[in-house]
């Protein structure tokens, strides 16, 4: 046989022809088609939930002051899930998206698992890490050496609220270590208790019995858009709808079509800033109508005559109109005032009505002047104090019974707090954080040394530039945060902190709530990283400090301040995780509610800009899908923002289809969002869902920081505006700012 | 007879070696393609899928199955029903936080086997219980996270039952006396396959050798030892066929595809 090409190729084709035949009668083929079967249906890097023991554990959410129990759902010592406990309090089962997905912050990339020290400029993200012994040290130190220089006052400390007891550790430590500059920043609920002060002369905060009210008129309370406890009003909300024959009506006033707008039976668009005003016309509908509660009124109220002078002069519906009606068109302003006539008289022969204030989400204050407003209604219909349905106060807590805080020669001597106050506030200059960017950039440092427990002021502050021009003037910043959030990108030090799961916390009365409940947050997980809680941090650096300073903590950790802090009620949280007070009471003998006649518009709080400069007005818009304060949304909330608010990583801005037209944008135009203080690039989504001449902007994207799945989407809505302080108590009680769309 | 006749004719003669020539070539070569294929696809290729590995402890389970009152003693069910699987460190603690065996003599005549259960002990102790560290058991029987398995429900099924035909399925044939139920189905299916003989795990001195499959990381015993996939005994593998065939006959008599979702939810 010639090896020829020929022959060469048809022996390979036959070697190859026996090796096919062979390949059917080996299991080689079909053995590998399976194994290729089972690879790809188990791709190895598909992320596989481990097998183990399941279990739950109750503990109660402390991410906002909303007081939700939750259960953690575990695969042996892992949390996998996070829901509602049926029969809590203030939740009953339900939890919202920021509660359900918490596990994202205990995992997630954002997280700080190590005590970390700036190894670079500020901002440029170089990190050393550090064991917690440095840590201590290092801030201990520092704060050592500016009270040896007698610099006690230049420290600072910015707290996320005045409640619960990591916040009155930190203002202990601020009192024993000799410093007045100890702040947080003030919410509706502040103005509420102002509120309370000024009206009824009582010390406590807002509760209303919303799942009982029939009636109720929104001032642009964003009832399902975070307002409150969320949980608690959604659930109150289905309340509502659920009885048929008795049906609760809700009336939103506000300036824009919000979800809660969208679920009410009746939406009057309004001016934003007109509130107040609006509520004195409906006070001027029911006092002409003789509709109020006479009885409540004669007897529990002081300052009606000069009250009932002022709304019957100066706040008919017509007149209020000219400056609360979005369109001026006399047809509109006709049926606009007709409606408000007859919403008023319909809240005024309601059996249980309540009015409520507190725009968007609730976490901006609200000028004295539109809650007295708001207020004179309840009082009208006799809806403070009533039995059911009503307005309650909740008298704040008392003191902790700790043992009382050990001062030396420095920390007795009067000091001024940096920031001052023009008006009288309860707290004194406790809850004008506002205030604070402007104070330290006037004064040359005013602070040195800064503390920021829970708080994150570089997002949460309006007007951005001037915080951030402030924290670079601060020498030495120290976080607690637990997330790298903005403000940890100007820290010099971070002394990270659990997440609740890993932590015990308390959580007090949640905001609205009609009756004082007190919930604990337990440790149901082992800390999963380097991570200690704040209370612990701040006691240890106390103890490190030595003095009089150890002195003032002389417990073992913040487990024992927290005990001692709870004192009857501890055995009821240890136990059971919530303590309800159901004997509650509200205060009612001699209380009387005081008008003032000085309501509404007089003290309308006026925005920065000029109307020929900047045409337009930037209203917030509030979603319970976007978190706007010291903690940033999860990733997966992110995801679920509509693309009417987020488009990739641009800001999309409301307006109405009729503005849009005028200055030449359609659906999707990029345009330059323009305020006296800041600009933006945004995207333009024409709408009918919020009045010609507004500017509608989403509260709660832009961060700086975070991981990418929440830092550089869109922009900060604060670094847009500036504070617009309310006379009566220094809040910033801005709702918005004049821009212009180029 | 001219000489390019001859020629031709030689040609022709030529042409026809030639051709049985390249056929016996051909067939040669046919013969050699069929047994390298047959010879990789039976001999070869089951050496090179599956990589060989060894448990971190050889665990003795006839020795333990003297001193525990059945297999859930230690292959728990939880509270909720669920099954545990392979013991964690802390139930094993409950007897082994110190080596309880002794040392054996040399003189004995079990010694080897009592040295190689002292030295599997002793290791146990010194690297995972004095370190709290878990023992990275290989399992055997593991399958796909989209596998749902209800070890409760076999161990309590009436219908779970070898018959008398060596299939499985109903009706319930009897146990020995001296059998525990339970026991009896777990060693139903969970078998050791040490030295090409089927032992069950309840009654095996050592734990086979572990072959996991290189590109679907499972175990060998789900595909079961026979490579071409042909099975004798029920217990010969886990795959999806095996369930399906119970499953499929219990269910609506066969005729119904619901089976799938009695394993894939």
């Amino acid at each position: 046989m010639k090896l020829n090409r020929r022959n060469f190729l048809l022996v390979s084709t036959a070697g190859a022809a026996g090796g096919a035949v062979g390949s059917m009668f080996s299991p080689l083929s079909w053995k590998l088609m399976d194994d290729s079967s089972v690879w790809s249906q188990n791709w190895p890097w598909t992320p596989v939930p481990l097998d183990g023991e399941v279990s739950f554990e109750e503990t109660t959410c402390a991410l906002c002051p909303g007081g939700c129990r939750v259960k953690v759902r575990k695969v042996d010592s892992r949390p996998v899930k996070l829901e509602g406990v049926d029969g809590g309090p203030v939740n009953d089962g339900g939890i919202c998206i920021l509660g359900l997905t918490a596990l994202q912050l205990v995992y997630g990339p954002a997280r700080v698992r190590t005590p970390l020290k700036r190894a670079g400029k500020r901002g440029e993200g170089k990190w050393v890490e550090i064991t917690w012994d440095e840590a201590i040290s290092d801030v201990s130190e520092k704060l050592a050496e500016l009270k040896g220089a007698g610099q006690s006052k230049a420290v600072g400390c910015i707290t996320n609220g005045a409640k619960g007891v990591t916040s009155a550790l930190f203002a202990r430590f601020m009192e024993a270590y000799g410093s007045p500059n100890h702040y947080w920043q003030a919410t509706a609920w502040d103005s509420y208790e102002e509120n309370i002060q000024r009206t009824l002369g009582l010390n406590g905060s807002a509760g209303f019995d919303l799942e009982k009210a029939d009636y109720i008129l929104s001032f642009g309370a964003g009832l399902l858009d975070g307002w409150g406890s969320p949980v608690r009003m959604f659930q109150a909300h289905s309340k509502w709808r659920e009885n048929h024959d008795a049906h609760v009506t809700l009336v939103q006033i506000d300036a824009q079509l919000s979800n809660t707008a969208a679920k009410a039976d009746k939406w009057l668009p309004i001016n934003p800033g007109t509130e107040g005003a609006v509520a004195m016309a409906m006070a001027h509908v029911i006092i002409s109508k003789n509709l109020y509660d006479r009885g409540y009124v004669n007897w529990s109220t002081t300052g009606f005559r000069d009250f009932f002078r002022t709304v019957q002069t100066e706040y008919a519906p017509e007149k209020v109109a000219k400056i609360a009606c979005p369109v001026q068109k006399p047809e509109y302003v006709k049926k606009w005032t007709e409606e408000l006539e007859s919403r008023a008289i319909a809240f005024a022969k309601a059996e249980k009505p309540l009015a409520l204030a507190g725009k968007g989400n609730g976490d901006r204050p609200v000028s004295q002047a539109e809650l007295n407003a708001i207020q004179s209604l309840n009082a009208l219909v006799g809806s403070i104090n009533r039995e059911e349905g009503g307005m309650v106060v909740i008298p704040d807590a008392d003191k902790y019974p700790w043992p009382p805080v050990v001062l030396d020669a420095d920390a007795k001597g009067y000091k001024p707090a940096l920031v001052t106050t023009k008006g009288r506030t309860k707290y004194g200059a406790s809850n004008l954080l506002s205030n604070l960017p402007k104070a330290i950039n006037a004064q040359h440092g005013g602070l040195k040394a800064l503390l920021v427990a829970g708080a994150n002021p570089l997002y949460t502050l309006a007007d951005t530039e001037e915080t951030a021009a402030a924290l670079q003037k601060i020498e030495y910043i120290v976080s607690f945060a637990s997330q790298m959030d903005d403000t940890f990108t100007y820290a010099d030090i971070i002394l990270p902190d659990h997440i609740y799961l890993e932590s015990t916390v308390d959580v007090p009365t949640p905001p609205g709530f009609a009756k004082p409940v007190y919930g604990l947050a337990k440790p149901v997980i082992d800390p999963v990283y380097k991570t200690k809680a704040m209370g612990d941090s701040i006691i240890e650096i106390a103890k490190a400090m030595g003095g009089t300073i150890a002195e003032s903590f002389p417990w073992g950790g913040f487990g024992d301040a927290m005990e001692q802090a709870m004192n009857e009620k501890w055995n009821a949280l240890d136990s059971d995780g919530v303590y309800v007070n159901e004997d509650f009471q509200p205060e009612k003998e001699g209380i009387r509610f005081r008008f003032f006649a000085r309501a509404g518009m007089e003290d309308r709080i006026s925005l920065q800009g000029s109307v020929e400069k900047y045409p337009l007005v930037i209203t917030p818009c509030d979603t319970i899908r976007l978190s706007t304060g010291a903690l940033a949304d999860t990733p997966f909330m992110v995801k679920t923002v509509s693309d009417t608010k987020l488009k990739k990583r641009e800001l999309v801005v409301q307006v109405n289809t009729m503005t849009a037209q005028q200055y030449g944008f359609k659906e999707g135009s990029q345009a330059i969002l323009e305020t006296p203080v800041a600009k933006a690039t945004v995207l333009v989504h024409c709408s009918e869902e919020i009045a010609p001449g507004l500017v509608g902007v989403p509260r709660g994207l832009g961060h700086i920081a975070y991981d990418e799945f929440v830092g550089g989407k869109g922009t900060n809505y604060n670094t847009l505006i500036s504070p617009v302080q309310d006379p009566a108590t220094g809040f910033d009680v801005a709702w918005g700012i004049r821009a212009k769309l180029t | 007879m001219s000489g390019p006749e001859k020629t031709q004719q030689n040609g022709a003669t030529h042409k026809k070696e030639d051709s049985a020539g390249v056929f016996a070539m051909s067939l040669f070569a046919a013969g050699i393609g069929l047994y390298v294929s047959l010879f990789v696809g039976w001999l070869v290729l089951p050496e090179l899928l599956y990589s060989k590995q060894h448990q971190p402890i050889d665990f003795n389970h006839a020795i333990h199955m003297e001193q525990v009152d059945g297999c859930t003693d230690c292959h728990v069910f939880r509270d909720d029903g669920t099954y545990a699987g392979a013991p964690t460190l802390s139930q094993c603690i409950d007897c082994h936080e110190d080596v309880q065996s002794v040392e054996p003599d040399p003189e004995d005549e079990n010694y080897e086997d009592l040295m190689k259960q002292y030295k599997a002990e002793v290791k146990f102790v010194e690297e995972y219980v004095a370190n709290d560290k878990e023992v990275p058991w290989l399992i055997y029987a593991r399958q796909p996270d989209c596998v749902f398995f209800s070890h409760a429900a076999h161990l309590n099924s009436e219908k779970f039952k070898v018959l008398e035909d060596g299939k499985i399925g109903a009706p319930p044939v009897e146990f020995e006396d001296d059998e525990e139920p339970e026991d009896a189905r777990c060693n139903m299916c969970h078998m050791a396959f040490i030295k090409g003989e089927a032992v069950p795990f309840g009654e095996a001195e050592s734990l086979p050798v572990y072959e996991e499959n290189r590109i679907t990381t499972y175990s060998r015993d789900i595909w079961g030892r026979n490579f071409s996939g042909f099975n004798k005994h029920y217990y010969d593998s886990a795959k999806m066929d095996d369930c399906a065939q119970c499953h499929n006959d219990q269910r609506n008599e066969g005729k119904s595809k619901d089976a799938c979702f009695v394993c894939h939810k």
